[in-house]
């Protein structure tokens, strides 16, 4: 009797909560408001002599009614911690985009990067570059002060790009000749070698640090990058208040900011690891924006009245890597790889995981529409025959066994593996599945994969694709790390991208991308399969915000406002 | 002057196996300074009779049926179990001592703890008070170094000591009548003596009246003045301590004294266990509950219920057999 | 007894040894290198294998295990608990110094009010015994010990804080800086945390009040005149809670536990989040320093519990 009372009572309970919790998602309205502010209307042009000209913080032009108004702290929900936040030279993949509002970049993303590849500047009003691209020439915008009130110039820039040579993890900086001041804000930079990525690195990783508050932050220099490490100096729009780990990260404005004064008055990052919670706080008010936010929980927020949703598309293609590497594997034969693709219905699996959302595009390349290596007509579609086909020209008709390894930050990913297992089975392929932690994946990825195995990843992805392309296509000689995403080496792409890495005008570059792509997409390195989208949700009155808008490397954060709410 | 008086008390426990009618309409009573034996073998409703005279059965299963309890000219019995009438009297003016001496005492309690709890209680003494009377009342019932180990716990003491820190604590406050129930069943002979003579000289010197209940016929023979003999939760015979040991008239009391060695017999006595085991009081036929062990049956016996207590000589028994006229 | 605490404390150093040797030696086997775990894309190429046996030998990575061991415990004992690799510029010590107390604050409530409610509940089940009451509270224990921590929270938060907003979704106040404000973040967490202890602490409650009132002091208790109250206070529950003690001991560990889950669900900075993102990915200085803390807490809590025997049992003795 007991236990049938509490039977009825919790039963009496769910279905409370669920009746009561049901009633929001339903009333689906309209969801996005006002389009977010395009970003800064600059002219770029391209490359040899960029020039970008207008300050990228200009007032947002597609606003128009709207008069911005100062005031409020924006609170953004985020699941990351910071790593490091004030030393350039560390300032991890992961989590960079803390600095984003506190440290600036010489060049940024332009809107039409994605189209065009064009950059606009920041810390850098123009540049050029001469001699196969070894000689880089930078004019730096004047009246930009650092946050502890000293002036960026000439010589602050040359300290900082010392600072990153000497801590000796990159090899562009590795090969840095010499640094020469040519006037209070001209410096140039020389290189041993053609420094062909330069740009697409000053865009995303190459921040500027007050040279004064770290060289008075202590008496070592492991003191003083130590102390960097925590307390991030630069020229943004916003300074750096405190960072508690676990918990929150806040800025206060920067009044002296070179682009006008700030309309908020801070920003506070709100650490919230888990997605039901962080969607909660939104619905709640805790939070302004919730950004990095899970795909589930971003839909849902949309549906509901006062937020809007964004979409970053192309930064993430998602996919299946096969372990190609030993020539007397499996999968060291292109038929093998080809068979794989053709069993895979990249249709379904879309369908069944992207919870109805078009966001997600299906993809059968690694070129996007409308990059120069894009070939509308390429892709091997499901075709379960030409699989099989394609398996007993390989000698394989009966099958091997494989596995298939699945990182397990997300949930979705162990999804496809199990479509994927199911697919292969058709082709005599038996599948294992194995989680793997991040620990693993990256020694995996960085000292390769066990033979004939597979892997589930997204593959971080950059608007100047031939940089991606010498990341991912990297031949290198056994027992270097890199990039494992293609294990595939064929002697043809091998060759492109020699001559990739050792092109020396952008024509060139482009020109031997375009080659090393088209001959990786044939030589099936691996199964792109989805655009999956970056995403943050904003409340309504989240004004003029361009995070995400077009790339996730950027965000103008001066140019952010709050209506009244 | 009569002190308590039970009449006709009925306690039943309500069990899942049927109806136990532990006490059925047990009638006793007791004078101010007496000091009463009430005898009977285990199970035949003695303790349940003095728990329910201060209303101290579980409850459920027990439940207390009928009767009257008058303790100073009130039925207790009109009180509620856990009032603050019941309460003043449980240990103020009736105190009880109970069978083990190893369990009865709380063991996370100092020995000063409990018996303070009571003075402080009932008496509203101050600490400092409550303490020299503590460790006059253990130097009483000759606790040696009183003073000392006031403040130990049970189980630093030996099970003769607990039973007299037991009485200690009992008689703290006074009270009018003691309860005693197998003060002595759990300690060795020597010890029960010797307990037995302290409870009879402090009754004595405090004018306290003194129920032993006991399944030794031995032990009260000595200190008690009147004996109740109990068998299957009735009252089976009483009288006085003399008069039961010398002409005892319901063969249920015979069969008992012939199993108690006697000083003052002839040699050679054999000790006569009596036969069978006592009667399992669930569902109890009507007819007398010793019939079946009983060496006198008549007829009658088997016909007729369970006869009252009626006069016989200076006793009073329940029998329908003239036991004189068939004693051997 | 001083002896007893004196040799307990030097069993427990040799416990924490074994410990944190273990951890030490089974954090090394985890698959995954936690120097590759966090890098650029940048700076890739220039990590040759000569650049990373140079940094695995200036974090001491590349010697014998026991002498790692052994330069790590020497360090310890100095002060120095050694830096992140994660967090580059966090000091471990540090780390801990900022989680503990959040962790502290929230388990100390959940302790608490476990054992408070758990208790109050196991003895009015106990002491009603069959009637209502009794039903209410068992009903109560029964729900606490099965519910999912993970499902209460999120429908607390959903019913509380979107629905009547009348608490903080989540996150975490010092207690210092804002009483109140902290005290409303912290009602759901540490009712989340608290939930099964209470459960156990009541059930076990009530079947060891049940045991105990049948005892026969109790009946000398009642038949001395005390009122309920008082007999079931002062003679039952103290002799009724010498099993409940052990279990709270056991709590310790299940709070630290369940901090793990709470932490994460409401964003409190504590250390159970701390211990699975180190432990996710490899930081070995975090995870060494987070067991030797919460080893030494959990052997602390027994030593407690075991001396708080002899509290509630004067008849246990210390040799």
């Amino acid at each position: 009797m007991k236990r049938f009372i509490m039977a009825l009572f919790i039963t009496v309970l769910v279905v409370g909560i669920f009746l009561g919790s049901c009633g929001e998602p339903e009333e689906t309205t309209t969801a996005p408001t006002t389009a977010p502010t395009s970003a800064p209307t600059s002219a770029p042009t391209s490359a040899p002599t960029s020039a970008p000209t207008s300050a990228p913080t200009s007032a947002p032009t597609s606003a128009p009614t709207v008069t911005p108004q100062y005031g409020g702290v924006l609170r953004m929900i985020t699941p990351m911690d910071p790593t490091v936040l004030g030393y350039p030279a560390e300032s991890a993949g992961r989590a960079t985009y803390y600095q984003y509002a506190i440290l600036e970049r010489m060049i940024i993303y332009a809107p039409d990067v994605w189209q065009n590849q064009n950059y606009q500047g920041i810390l850098a009003t123009s540049y050029t570059f001469e001699n196969d691209m070894k000689t880089w020439t930078f004019q730096l915008r004047e009246g930009v002060k650092f946050h502890d009130g000293t002036d960026w110039n000439a010589s602050a820039a040359k300290w900082n790009f010392e600072l990153r040579k000497e801590a000796g993890n990159s090899t562009t900086f590795n090969s840095m000749e010499s640094c020469n001041i040519l006037g209070p804000h001209t410096v140039q930079i020389n290189f041993s070698s053609p420094a062909n990525t330069f740009e697409v690195e000053l865009a995303t990783g190459i921040y500027f640090i007050s040279p004064t508050s770290f060289e008075n932050a202590g008496t070592t220099q492991e003191e003083r990058i130590d102390w960097a490490r925590g307390h991030p100096v630069g020229t943004g729009p916003f300074k750096f208040v405190e960072a508690i780990l676990g918990d929150h990260v806040t800025y206060e404005r920067f009044d002296d900011y070179w682009a006008g004064k700030p309309y908020l008055e801070g920003v506070e990052f709100i650490i919230v690891p888990d997605a039901t919670t962080s969607k909660n706080m939104m619905i709640a008010g805790e939070a302004d924006a919730y950004i990095y936010s899970e795909f589930k929980e971003t839909l849902e927020l949309e549906a509901m009245d006062g937020f809007y949703a964004r979409y970053c598309k192309h930064h993430t293609p998602e996919g299946i890597w096969p372990a190609a590497l030993e020539p007397d594997s499996h999968m060291y034969d292109k038929k093998v790889r080809e068979a794989i693709e053709y069993a895979i219905d990249r249709e379904a699996i879309i369908a069944a995981i992207s919870l109805g959302s078009p966001e997600v595009e299906i993809m059968y390349q690694a070129p996007i529409p409308g990059d120069p290596a894009y070939r509308p007509d390429f892709g091997r579609h499901y075709d379960l025959n030409k699989a099989k086909q394609l398996m007993r020209e390989a000698g394989l008709e009966n099958g091997f066994e494989t596995t298939i390894y699945v990182r397990s930050i997300t949930g979705r990913w162990a999804d496809m593996a199990l479509f994927v297992q199911a697919m292969l089975a058709e082709i005599k392929i038996t599948v294992n599945i194995e989680m793997i932690n991040p620990g693993q994946y990256m020694t995996y990825l960085l000292f390769g994969w066990p033979a004939d195995t597979l892997f589930i990843s997204g593959i971080p992805n950059e608007p100047i694709s031939n940089f991606v392309a010498a990341r991912d296509y990297a031949c290198s000689p056994a027992g270097v790390p890199k990039w494992n995403y293609s294990t595939v080496q064929t002697p043809e792409m091998c060759a492109l991208w020699n001559e990739l890495k050792a092109a020396t005008s952008p024509e060139a570059t482009r020109a031997a991308y375009v080659a090393l792509s088209h001959q990786a997409m044939d030589d099936a390195v691996g199964i792109y399969m989805m655009d999956w989208p970056d995403t943050a949700v904003f409340a309504d009155y989240v004004k003029d915000c361009d995070w995400i808008a077009y790339s996730t490397k950027v965000w103008n954060a001066n140019t952010t406002w709050m209506a009244p709410h | 002057m009569t002190l308590l008086t039970v009449e006709n008390l009925k306690t039943y426990f309500h069990t899942d196996f049927g109806l136990v009618k532990a006490v059925d309409g047990v009638s006793y009573e007791i004078n101010e300074g007496e000091i009463v034996g009430i005898v009977g073998e285990s199970g035949c409703g003695k303790s349940v009779t003095q728990l329910s005279t201060l209303q101290l059965i579980t409850s459920p299963p027990g439940m207390i049926e009928d009767g009257k309890v008058i303790f100073d000219g009130r039925n207790l019995l009109d009180y509620p179990a856990n009032g603050p009438e019941m309460r003043s009297i449980r240990g103020g003016k009736i105190a009880m001592i109970f069978q083990e001496p190893m369990t009865s005492l709380n063991p996370t309690l100092s020995v000063f703890q409990q018996i303070s709890e009571m003075l402080s209680l009932h008496l509203q003494m101050d600490k400092e008070t409550q303490r020299k009377r503590a460790i006059e009342l253990l130097t009483q019932v000759g606790i040696p170094d009183a003073k000392r180990r006031i403040d130990d716990y049970p189980h630093q003491f030996s099970g003769g000591m607990r039973q007299r820190v037991m009485i200690a604590m009992a008689l703290s406050c006074n009270p009018k009548l003691l309860i005693a129930d197998e003060p002595t069943t759990a300690v060795d002979v020597t010890t029960q003596a010797q307990l037995l003579l302290l409870m009879q000289n402090l009754v004595r010197q405090y004018h306290t009246s003194l129920i032993i209940v006991t399944h030794n016929l031995g032990v009260v023979a000595r200190y008690a003045q009147r004996i109740y003999v109990m068998y299957a939760g009735r009252i089976v015979e009483s009288g006085s301590c003399d008069d039961i040991f010398n002409q005892p008239k319901h063969p249920y009391t015979i069969g008992l004294l012939k199993c108690v060695p006697r000083l003052d017999e002839e040699e050679d006595r054999r000790l006569v266990p009596i036969e069978g085991l006592p009667p399992n009081l669930i569902n109890m036929p009507p007819t007398c509950a010793f019939l079946p062990r009983c060496p006198y049956k008549i007829d009658r016996c088997r016909e007729e219920p369970w006869p009252a207590l009626k006069p016989v000589g200076n006793q009073q028994v329940a029998c329908y057999v003239d036991t004189k006229l068939t004693v051997q | 007894m001083v002896t007893y605490i004196i040799r307990r404390l030097i069993q427990a150093v040799f416990i924490l040894l074994i410990l944190t040797f273990i951890v030490f030696g089974a954090v090394r086997l985890l698959p995954g290198d936690p120097l590759l775990m966090f890098l650029n894309a940048t700076d890739i190429e220039a990590l040759s294998p000569e650049a990373l046996d140079q940094a695995r030998h200036e974090l001491g990575l590349d010697r014998n295990l026991v002498v790692q061991y052994g330069i790590w415990l020497g360090d310890i004992l100095q002060g120095d608990w050694g830096k992140s690799l994660h967090f580059k510029n966090a000091n471990v010590l540090q780390m801990i110094g900022q989680r503990m107390p959040v962790t502290i604050h929230l388990g100390v409530l959940a302790f608490f009010f476990s054992s408070v409610i758990g208790i109050t509940l196991g003895v009015i089940a106990a002491v009603r015994r069959g009637r209502w009451a009794d039903t209410v509270a068992t009903l109560l224990a029964n729900t606490a010990i099965t519910i999912p921590i993970f499902w209460l929270g999120i429908i607390m938060m959903l019913v509380f804080s979107v629905e009547l907003e009348w608490l903080p979704v989540a996150g975490y106040t010092p207690i210092n800086e804002d009483f109140w404000l902290s005290t409303r973040k912290l009602i759901m967490p540490v009712i989340c945390l608290m939930i099964g202890s209470l459960g156990a602490v009541a059930r076990l409650t009530r079947t060891s009040m049940l045991e105990v009132i049948r005892q026969d002091y109790i009946r000398t208790a009642w038949s001395k005149g005390l009122r309920e109250r008082a007999i079931v206070i002062k003679h039952a529950l103290k002799n009724s809670l010498i099993p409940v003690i052990t279990v709270m001991g056991l709590q310790v560990r299940f709070i630290f536990g369940g901090a793990v889950l709470v932490e994460k669900v409401f964003a409190i900075p504590g250390m159970g989040r701390l211990m699975v993102e180190a432990v996710d990915g490899s930081d070995y200085p975090v995870i060494q320093g987070a067991v030797l803390v919460i080893g030494i807490i959990v052997v602390l809590t027994n030593l407690i519990v075991d001396i708080s025997y002899g509290w509630f049992d004067p008849r246990v003795r210390y040799e």
